[in-house]
């Protein structure tokens, strides 16, 4: 992400940040591409999100 | 009599010598009372203490058992709240200033349920501010303490959970568990923790972190004393969307039964992850000494696991913005700078990284349900190290430099992830007598056969009767 993206997604949630923890923010945001890029890895053909299904009341 | 100062007797201890009226729950609580006094100045572990309310609480409760309306096992015993949970007209501050005087107007379902069991509130512990940190550190209202050596960290979120269990101000707390939270503090400071299957144990009036990987659940010294909990606090809720509707079986029944035959699955890809060589000798004659208990022992691998943490935490990171998006745009410049950057980066992730994350989490259930065609349980340490120095921020294991965040969660984020019951018990210590945690993981809702088999090992072994140097 360019930092131009950066500002302007952080103007659009409303967010005004003073210069040096802009930099910090944007330092720490570079970290979460490799985290998503691992997702990216997996094979999730014919996959659902994940939606838990509990026993329902009849079955106590 | 038991020769143990009150303040170290377990909760079934307490419970047993006030069902027979041989004490009353106004020594228990005083007591208490006293051990926190004397250790609070060391330990930090509350936020609010509760001394008078708590007195009248223990008074009623010594008058209803005189008269015979003995009303639980935890009737007359005290407790302790990690600071998220709403108790009606009781501050609740998550752990930060910005909610320093706020007061719930009602009672989460478990601060309910143990009220009404006649357990007696002591205080609202603390925590990582909003539970987003696995050190228990807490720049506003004090760093927690690691009783066994008080210039490390207890651990997070539940730092204060884990120091006033471990040092005897409270004989058991209640904790929530979204990367790790019960067990990590549990594990550091060597007492018990179990994170129970998701939707066992009410969320309801819980404040969040992320919704579909918080879990509710005790923290105490003995494996005994968290069924005696679970029997307390487990069931159906319909104020929480995602609780389960099952029958709650007896707890302490399943204790009872051996754990010969039992079979027990090694992951081999945890053991892969960075760990202190002392952790893995730890954890190996633990698994050894399931084997003396006629455990049959397995290697199992478990391909998805070591995508675990990073679909656990692109979902949290999203969930936690869209709770606290609010508070990050009111109050950020007073938020606790690591939970602010945690906090803000959320917004990075959209809504098609999250259902990708969602959708990769459906085949990590899928594998994880495979691995129990084969063992009945899972076996990992709970952490790959012991306590470090509060303000560590990475630490170096072998050759390889690793964040302490990352690092913390390696074991215990995956099961979150899949919303599988995992308890950890205290297997052994470090030369500098530090508390090391095996780590136990069932099938959902299986609470029975971890329970059943950290129970075993706990009545075989003495780790948990070590107490801290205080």
């Amino acid at each position: 992400m360019d930092r131009e993206t950066f500002q302007s997604m952080l103007k659009a949630f409303g967010l005004k940040e003073d210069e040096s923890h802009l930099e910090e923010l944007f330092i720490y945001v570079q970290k979460i591409w490799p985290t998503l890029n691992r997702i990216h890895e997996l094979d999730l053909t014919d996959l659902e999100p994940f939606m838990p299904s509990y026993p329902c009341k009849e079955s106590i | 009599m038991n020769s143990k100062p009150l303040y170290f007797l377990s909760v079934s201890e307490l419970s047993h010598l006030i069902q027979k009226k041989e004490i009353s729950p106004v020594e228990v609580l005083e007591a208490h009372l006293s051990r926190i006094e004397s250790l609070e100045p060391k330990l930090n572990s509350f936020i609010t203490l509760l001394p008078e309310q708590a007195r009248e609480d223990a008074r009623e409760a010594e008058k209803e058992i005189l008269k015979g309306k003995y009303r639980s096992p935890l009737h007359g015993i005290p407790f302790g709240l990690k600071d998220l949970y709403y108790v009606k007209g009781i501050r609740n501050t998550s752990g930060s200033k910005i909610y320093d005087h706020f007061i719930p107007q009602y009672d989460s379902t478990v601060a309910f349920k143990l009220k009404e069991a006649g357990a007696i509130l002591l205080g609202k512990l603390n925590l990582h501010p909003f539970a987003y940190g696995t050190t228990g550190e807490n720049e506003e209202y004090g760093h927690m303490h690691n009783p066994w050596n008080l210039h490390l960290i207890a651990g997070g979120s539940s730092g204060g959970n884990g120091s006033s269990v471990a040092s005897g101000e409270c004989p058991f707390a209640m904790s929530s568990d979204t990367g790790g939270s019960i067990r990590i503090p549990a594990s550091l400071c060597g007492i018990v923790g179990l994170k129970p299957t998701y939707g066992r144990v009410s969320r309801y009036g819980i404040v969040p972190l992320a919704w579909s990987q918080d879990h509710a659940g005790p923290m105490a010294r003995t494996v005994e004393d968290c069924a005696l909990i679970m029997n307390i606090v487990s069931g159906y809720d319909p104020q929480d969307p995602t609780s389960a509707h099952l029958m709650v079986p007896d707890y302490t029944q399943a204790l009872k039964k051996e754990i010969k035959g039992i079979r027990l699955g090694v992951i081999k890809e945890a053991l892969e992850l960075p760990i202190e060589s002392y952790v893995k000798e730890s954890f190996w004659k633990a698994v050894d000494q399931l084997t003396d208990l006629e455990a049959i022992i397995s290697e199992v691998s478990f391909p998805i696991y070591h995508y675990g943490s990073s679909i656990a935490s692109i979902i949290q990171m999203a969930e936690a913005t869209a709770y606290h998006i609010e508070l990050i745009r009111k109050h950020g410049l007073q938020l606790f700078p690591p939970v602010r950057l945690r906090l803000e980066s959320g917004i990075f992730i959209s809504a098609t990284d999250y259902i990708q994350a969602e959708r990769a989490r459906t085949l990590f259930y899928r594998q994880s349900l495979e691995l129990f065609k084969t063992v009945d349980l899972l076996l990992t340490p709970t952490l790959p190290t012991t306590a470090f120095p509060i303000g560590t921020t990475s630490l170096k294991i072998g050759e390889q430099k690793v964040n302490v965040v990352s690092l913390l969660t390696q074991y215990t984020r995956p099961f979150n992830l899949n919303g599988f019951p995992a308890i950890t018990i205290p297997c052994g210590f470090s030369e500098n007598q530090l508390p090391i945690g095996l780590q136990i993981i069932g099938r959902p809702f299986d609470e029975e056969t971890v329970l059943r088999t950290a129970y075993a090992y706990q009545q075989s072994t003495d780790w948990h009767l070590k107490r801290p140097p205080l």
